[in-house]
């Protein structure tokens, strides 16, 4: 057993690792901003779990030619497409944007087309000559040689079921003035116009390549993905405020907003490395910050158990001494189970495919942010915020 | 700490057994494990579960529906308008009433004379009554809120919210039904379809990764029901706008006559069904057969003995497929629809009238599929990332506590035996993300040894002997342990409750990997350090 055992730091170590703090507060401060600038000049990839849109994933017998598929899907008048290869060249990742109105002018040409035949078949049931001519993006003039009347116009939308469209008296007798107001653009905008073009680009590249499989396809609706954002902050938010009740219960006040300091510092610098790398944003990535989070706590937690002792151990000795003789002894300890973890998200980073490689590289991220934030921001920040030591005695 | 009575011993290795029952099936072959068709060669009392693997590592299809409440409400309205006409002429006196109007919630219309409206009022109770008590069952809330006016003669009935809200409930419960009805035709294999919320219907498809099939067979509501076509105006006129009361055009598929008058009022409907095949007619087209139950088929006698000669339509989902003339009465409640079918649009048709109507439209809000391909790669991807982390784990711990680090790697492989057994034991559904927790969770189990070891040789350092300085680094790391795991697994907690479909997967392993990361770092490697110190009585620790 005379080995010298691998570690990364020595058995024993005296870092002065408080006087640092004001140097770790400047640094963490420019991180933070830094992240925020790059969040708002940037911008994250949002995914389609939060966007809404869509994604193919196609495999080819041949190598893919993403130019020869770019150009088909194009052509579909889609708006934005991303064509890109996803893990090997034979396997290509095709995005869409979500399909709205708004979006671009031709998609709102496509969906007055739609209301202009509804319409159009609800008065023509009343009227057998009328003419439907949009004016603007959200009103139509109805016109017919002979007079119209607006009641019957109105019910016969009722008995075809068109909702949300409001017909109204017209400039003279013979004209009518339909409004769609932009609440019902959007939701006519939705999963309808959603699938119709998704169905259309498969169908399209089948046509083209009848070798290629699909793999994978995923449609994400405005509602549906309006509903995960919400869902994904307030887990997020959730997390933040039990972690800060359970250390508070567990420990003094003073720790609890420490260590939500520190993941606040965490998540937000994470978001940070998601507007500068432009990994996707999806649903993982709201698993990996809660994880992030429960690590980073994890650490922190295992400081200020430390921290706690020693203010029993030693009750004449300084506040800043104390955090640094805590941070010291479990120094070896932070830094040998950041190793491990890190071991097992590179080999998930290199070997577990293309779809966990985003989240894997989002957990280094966090893990060596955690790390960081454990030793140079929840710790010094108890200096900052002071303890009582008379109440630490009788406990 | 460190002295372990038998019981909790035998313990110990019991739930370590169980871990390894449990997670040996996905080691067996089918043949020796079993399927629902094959029986296996275990014996009954043993478990043989495999691991429930997500859609995105089986392959298949995942589509979430909603309920269009609007469609639900426009369908209630046009009945109760439909219901409050035939009431109206019921009996003698038959009370005339027009400018009938739907808006929002509420029908209306005017009595030609409004010293008829008690005796009209009267007439209308029904429509409180009877067809709605049904669906409406457990309340004794009226549906309808009937107001009137005495002098412009003008009632109308609004529907209330909470019938409304009862309507969808009630609609996607019989949506749900008819779904299952309809999958179950298309013969996939163990679908699962169930009720979110409200309005929603979540429906899983393993094995099936083309969802345009499934959601083609789905979306349509297919309201079958037959209507007399009325002739009592000329088409032309009847497109004109002199559509007489009662009747309604209609959009046909036939391209020599786009377009049909029909009676509002069906003759029959789809709910009285009871069976239907794809056929062939007389002419060697595919065709529809299709039977109705007594209380159909004497409605449709009745009405065709009434009009023969005359047409009748049948009408899908608002439109006309066929409009044939009577030949003579049709009494044996059966009969055949020509549509010009092919074999798969007949064959299609049959099953969704089998299945039944979808009481209102659908709406997808998301779809996701994998192919069975892809699962596969992905799972090999997982297994192979996984090894490699795991060994990689190992390797380090070696290096870095020696004896100890194979204590802690003997507790890794436990605690990676105990997470399939709790999967496969649980049922828990494993994703992709999922695999991406059991990898993690390798990484972050080995802290609650790191955490003892620290200590233990804080504790040597010290001066303190072997048993005792392993015996005090234990109690020492305990809370700490504790207070760490608990913080993830609020993390973890917080995943499930609102993460959706894969992400909720990690959060289950990533749960899961904190209980058995715990009891193996604390109880097992524990037991693993006595037995050693008991056995070999070191006079030295070297950590």
């Amino acid at each position: 057993m005379a080995l010298a055992f691998v570690r990364i730091f020595p058995n024993e170590t005296s870092f002065r690792f408080v006087r640092l703090r004001n140097i770790a507060y400047a640094c963490s401060m420019v991180a933070i901003l830094g992240s925020m600038i790059a969040f708002f000049t940037l911008g994250i990839n949002l995914g389609i779990d939060f966007k809404g849109g869509g994604n193919i994933e196609i495999q080819t017998e041949q190598p893919a030619d993403l130019i020869k598929i770019a150009k088909i899907v194009r052509g579909l008048d889609l708006g934005e497409v991303e064509v890109r290869e996803f893990g090997s060249p034979t396997e290509v990742l095709i995005r869409f944007e979500r399909q709205e109105a708004t979006d671009s002018s031709v998609n709102i040409e496509r969906l007055q087309q739609t209301a202009a035949r509804k319409v159009h078949i609800a008065l023509y049931q009343s009227y057998s000559n009328v003419s439907i001519t949009f004016d603007g993006l959200q009103s139509a003039v109805i016109t017919s040689p002979t007079a119209l009347d607006l009641e019957k116009g109105q019910q016969a939308m009722t008995t075809l079921g068109i909702v949300g469209l409001t017909l109204e008296a017209g400039a003279d007798a013979n004209s009518l003035l339909l409004r769609l107001p932009v609440m019902v653009i959007e939701r006519q905008s939705g999963p309808e116009l959603q699938q119709q073009v998704f169905e259309q680009a498969r169908y399209k590249l089948l046509e083209t390549y009848s070798t290629l499989t699909s793999q994978r396809t995923e449609v994400v609706g405005p509602k549906v993905s309006g509903e995960l954002v919400r869902s994904g902050v307030t887990a997020v938010l959730g997390a933040l405020f039990c972690m800060l009740i359970y250390i508070w219960l567990r420990f003094e006040w003073q720790f609890s907003v420490g260590a939500v300091a520190a993941l606040t510092h965490d998540v937000l610098l994470t978001i940070g490395m998601f507007a500068v790398t432009q990994i996707e944003f999806n649903l993982a990535s709201i698993a990996a910050i809660l994880t992030i989070v429960g690590y980073s706590m994890n650490d922190t937690v295992v400081v200020y158990d430390r921290i706690r002792e020693k203010l029993r151990m030693y009750k004449k000795m300084g506040l800043g001494d104390l955090i640094d003789l805590a941070i010291n002894k479990t120094l070896s300890r932070t830094s040998i189970t950041s190793l491990t973890t890190l071991l097992a998200l590179v080999s998930l980073y290199f070997m577990g495919g293309e779809a966990l490689r985003g989240f894997a590289a989002t957990m280094i991220w966090g893990v060596v942010v955690g790390t960081y934030s454990s030793i140079f921001v929840a710790a010094p920040i108890l200096l900052l915020l002071g303890i009582d030591r008379s109440e630490t005695e009788d406990a | 700490m460190l002295h372990f009575s038998k019981l909790k011993q035998t313990s110990i290795w019991l739930v370590i057994v169980l871990g390894l029952l449990f997670a040996l099936p996905n080691f067996l072959p089918d043949s020796i494990r079993g399927t629902e068709d094959i029986k296996g060669q275990i014996p009954g009392f043993l478990p043989s579960k495999t691991v429930n693997l997500g859609l995105d590592l089986q392959g298949g299809s995942y589509l979430l529906f909603e309920v269009d409440t609007d469609s639900v409400r426009a369908a209630k309205m046009e009945t109760a308008q439909e219901e409050s006409r035939q009431l109206l002429r019921s009996e003698r006196p038959i009370i005339p009433a027009r400018n009938f109007r739907i808006s929002g919630n509420t029908v209306s219309f005017t009595l030609s004379r409004p010293d008829q409206m008690e005796l009209a009022l009267e007439r209308l109770k029904p429509i409180n009554e009877l067809g709605q008590a049904q669906l409406l069952t457990g309340s004794a809330n009226k549906p309808f809120v009937v107001s009137s006016d005495i002098t412009s003669g003008r009632i109308s009935l609004t529907l209330t919210d909470d019938a409304l809200t009862k309507q969808t409930r009630d609609a996607v419960v019989r949506s749900v039904e008819v779904i299952r009805n309809r999958i179950t035709e298309l013969g996939t294999k163990d679908p699962t379809i169930l009720r979110q919320g409200n309005s929603r219907i979540i429906v899983e498809v393993p094995g099936e990764s083309d969802p345009v099939r499934i959601k083609r067979i789905i979306e349509k509501t297919a309201q079958m029901s037959f209507h007399m076509v009325d002739t009592s105006v000329s088409i032309q006129e009847a497109l004109a706008g002199r559509i007489p009361p009662g009747a309604k055009l209609v959009r046909t598929t036939n391209p020599a006559e786009p377009d049909l008058l029909i009676q509002r009022r069906a003759l029959v409907d789809g709910g009285d069904l009871t069976d239907s095949q794809q056929t062939f007619n007389q002419g060697g087209q595919p065709a529809v057969s299709f039977t109705f139950n007594s209380r159909g088929a004497i409605r449709f006698g009745n009405a065709t003995a009434q009009n023969v000669g005359r047409r009748f339509s049948i009408l899908l989902d608002n439109e006309s497929i066929t409009a044939p003339v009577i030949r003579s009465a049709i009494l044996g409640g059966s009969g055949i629809i020509d549509g010009g079918f092919t074999v798969e649009t007949a064959n299609d048709l049959a099953i969704l009238l089998r299945a039944g109507a979808l009481p209102a439209k659908l709406e997808t809000l998301n779809e996701r599929s994998v192919g069975p391909g892809l699962g596969q790669e992905s799972i090999r991807a997982g297994a192979i990332a996984l090894m490699v982390g795991f060994l990689g784990v190992m390797i380090y711990m070696v290096l870095a506590y020696g004896r100890f680090g194979l204590f802690a790697n003997t507790a890794l492989i436990v605690n990676l035996v105990l997470i399939l057994g709790a999967l496969s034991g649980l049922q828990a559904t494993l994703t992709l993300p999922g695999i991406a927790g059991v990898i993690l969770t390798i990484g972050m189990a080995v802290d609650a040894n790191v955490l003892i070891f620290e200590r233990i040789r804080e504790e040597v350092a010290i001066g303190r002997t072997p048993m005792n300085a392993v015996e005090t680094g234990f109690t020492k790391a305990r809370s700490t342990i504790l207070d760490a795991n608990i913080t993830t697994l609020i993390a973890a907690m917080l995943l499930l409750l609102f993460g959706s479909g894969p992400v909720q997967g990690f959060g289950v392993t990533l749960a899961i990997g904190i209980f058995t990361s715990v009891f193996t770092a604390f109880l097992f490697s524990r037991m693993l350090t006595s037995y050693w110190l008991m056995r070999a009585r070191p006079k030295s620790i070297l950590l």
